[in-house]
């Protein structure tokens, strides 16, 4: 499942890791795994097991769907399928684990905003 | 017969906006130039008129909207500023001769005018600042273009009086959004009309009145029992392709002995909607609106809990009521003012029928400790009436309220599209329905939604403005294309009327050829406009592609 995180952040979801700000840190929970995608200063995307330390943000959904929207071929087709999740009030949901300060507020419009915009979780 | 509605209500399609962008630009040699500028500087001053590239950017045009921003890109090539109506007189005669084409602006929105899409001249009338008359005792003010709505607050506000103001910055000009661009406003259940009279100057020189102040010895300007019919309306909404209100009549209202906000929560979004519209038949509410749970938690968790509203943004359907937040599904008021016995006995009026509908009454002393941050904005612009509003400058008068530091955007709406739409109240709940589901289709479980009603219930209103926060010209064209099926979809499906067609026409080849029943109302004003301005300079791109 890493592997499927990574080549779809790296591949069709590419548009939306654009705009994670560095640092970024999410965790991404399928079932009763959890993953954690973090983008370093130098934009390299990286993917690890259990990660659930450290994450600003959570995305959880059932596992068949979470591995079906991670295994489009394009962004595209991702759009489509999230958007039908939605239309079913399947979608993944979305927690933000930051305490709640200015500062982290921030940090949520710098770094994360536009990412879970682009991914169809917040608009 | 769609695409006709759809051009008519929207207005512009991209052969539009070709066609525009495509006009050929005012041009003028150098002597002319100079010769002009001199000219114009004898009937004012030479500091207030001018040709600096610096002061020229200044006036490209608003650029709110996506069309806006395509279109504002042509520089005037001169600028001047008038600051009474004889020397607007006399900069017009001027431009008349030399055939330059005129574009007015206000307070620096398109409201007043807007952008100079052949270049030419702009005319600055935010120096014409002059309250020639205050009268409490008959309610009405007469004002030049260029008063703001925080300067003339500060002076009736003391005095017991406010005026309509809708949501724009207290830093706008009462006239650019009561005359010309005619927002809505606080006032437009009990009366949509706040205008009683003008004073015009056409672009050929003559000075142009309706109401009574065609009477030079009339003390009083009223529209009651004209000789005459009522042009007040003929120049309004006005891009300014006809001539420049240089004075306005406009009415202000009298606190009186007491003032009301009853606001109540409700579970959805039809019933409250049917409550407003059972309030507003009172004679006793000013407006009365419904306001969505993601507009309000806008408002109140922009300081504190932002991360909260935005996890309820994520995880919450525009129709669920957003339990973590601690809010009602959408929230209703009614604003009131009157003498004592009358709004008490309104606010017992307004609860009764709360209850009938579902609503449930949330005291002042609830409202401040829940929800503050609504409740100072509510308090303030519709029980108080304070000039003020999020994001615009800070009136001198009323209290201060704290900016928002987290949201950009003015008021904190963050970019947005946005439409307003007139209807039946039952056509109105269709839609609201309707647009849940579409919405859907393209990603968005919640929304921003604010209601009105009008002229004592006659007419429902409602604006949606879902967030879109395009950063690329790529993804301005993709929310425009949404935008576009967004609204095709409303009007195919139902039988509402959409606002603000600026640029219309069927055919970019052939502008004249204006849409289907709206043809006879460009005849009147191309008559109207050949006869005051036969070298066709006022805003002549604007006056080729709208009604008006």
């Amino acid at each position: 499942m890493e592997e499927k995180i990574k080549n779809f952040f790296e591949g069709p979801g590419k548009e939306a890791t654009e705009h994670l700000g560095a640092g970024g840190n999410v965790i991404i929970t399928i079932g009763k795994a959890s993953y954690i995608l973090e983008i370093t200063e130098e934009r390299e995307i990286k993917v690890g097991r259990d990660g659930k330390k450290g994450g600003d943000i959570e995305i959880s959904g059932e596992e068949g769907i979470v591995k079906d929207l991670f295994s489009s071929s394009s962004f595209d087709e991702f759009s489509k399928k999230m958007i039908s999740y939605i239309g079913s009030g399947q979608e993944p949901e979305v927690k933000i684990l930051m305490d709640r300060t200015d500062e982290n507020s921030a940090k949520f419009q710098r770094v994360y905003a536009y990412f879970l915009r682009k991914l169809f979780l917040y608009k | 017969m769609m695409i006709e509605r759809k051009e008519l209500l929207t207005g512009g399609v991209p052969a539009t906006m070709e066609a525009i962008l495509n006009e050929q630009p005012f041009t003028i040699s150098e002597a002319d130039e100079k010769r002009i500028l001199e000219e114009l500087r004898k009937v004012t001053s030479p500091e207030r008129v001018r040709d600096e590239l610096y002061t020229r950017a200044y006036y490209r045009g608003g650029a709110f909207t996506i069309k806006g921003r395509t279109l504002s890109y042509r520089l005037p090539d001169i600028v001047a500023y008038p600051e009474s109506s004889a020397e607007v007189q006399e900069i017009l005669k001027i431009a008349s001769k030399y055939r330059i084409p005129v574009t007015v602006v206000g307070t620096q929105t398109y409201p007043m005018g807007g952008r100079p899409l052949k270049g030419g001249l702009v005319l600055d009338v935010k120096g014409m600042k002059r309250i020639h008359k205050v009268d409490t005792e008959h309610s009405y003010v007469v004002v030049e273009p260029g008063v703001t709505v925080e300067e003339l607050m500060s002076v009736i506000r003391p005095k017991g009086y406010m005026v309509a103001t809708g949501s724009y910055p207290s830093s706008f000009s009462v006239l650019s959004t009561l005359t010309t661009f005619i927002a809505v406003h606080n006032m437009g259940n009990r009366m949509w009309d706040q205008v009683i009279g003008l004073e015009m100057v056409m672009p050929d020189g003559t000075t142009l009145y309706t109401g009574t102040s065609v009477d030079p010895d009339a003390e009083l300007w009223t529209d009651v029992q004209n000789s005459f019919p009522g042009l007040t309306n003929l120049f309004r909404p006005s891009w300014t392709t006809i001539g420049v209100i240089t004075k306005a009549a406009i009415r202000i209202w009298p606190l009186l002995e007491k003032t009301a906000l009853p606001v109540f929560g409700f579970d959805d979004f039809e019933p409250a909607f049917r409550w407003t519209h059972a309030m507003s038949k009172s004679s006793m509410v000013d407006q009365t609106m419904v306001w969505s749970w993601i507009y309000v938690g806008q408002y109140e968790f922009a300081r504190h809990r932002y991360l909260d509203y935005v996890e309820a943004r994520m995880k919450y359907n525009q129709d669920q009521t957003p339990e973590q937040l601690n809010l009602f599904n959408c929230y209703a008021w009614a604003q009131m003012r009157g003498y004592k016995e009358e709004v008490e006995g309104a606010v017992e009026t307004a609860k009764r029928l709360a209850g009938q509908y579902g609503g449930h009454y949330l005291p002042e002393e609830e409202l401040q400790e829940k929800t503050p941050g609504i409740w100072q904005a509510w308090r303030a612009y519709h029980k108080e009436f304070w000039p003020i509003l999020w994001g615009g400058p800070q009136p001198n008068i009323g209290p201060k309220l704290k900016p928002e530091p987290l949201l950009k955007g003015g008021k904190g709406e963050g970019p947005a599209m946005s439409s307003t739409w007139t209807g039946t109240t039952e056509e109105i709940i269709k839609m609201y329905n309707g647009l849940k589901l579409k919405l859907k289709e393209y990603g968005y479980k919640n929304w921003r939604y604010y209601s009105r009603m009008f002229n004592s219930g006659q007419t429902a209103w409602f604006r949606f403005f879902p967030a879109v926060d395009a950063g690329t010209q790529e993804e301005w064209e993709e929310s425009l294309k949404m935008w576009d099926e967004i609204v095709g979809y409303v009007l195919e499906n139902y039988k509402v009327f959409g606002a603000r067609g600026e640029f219309l026409f069927e055919d970019p080849e052939n502008p004249e050829d204006i849409v289907g029943r709206a043809k006879p109302i460009r005849r009147i004003m191309s008559a109207v406009q050949k006869e005051f301005d036969p070298e066709g300079i006022m805003n002549p791109v604007q006056k080729k592609y709208s009604l008006l």
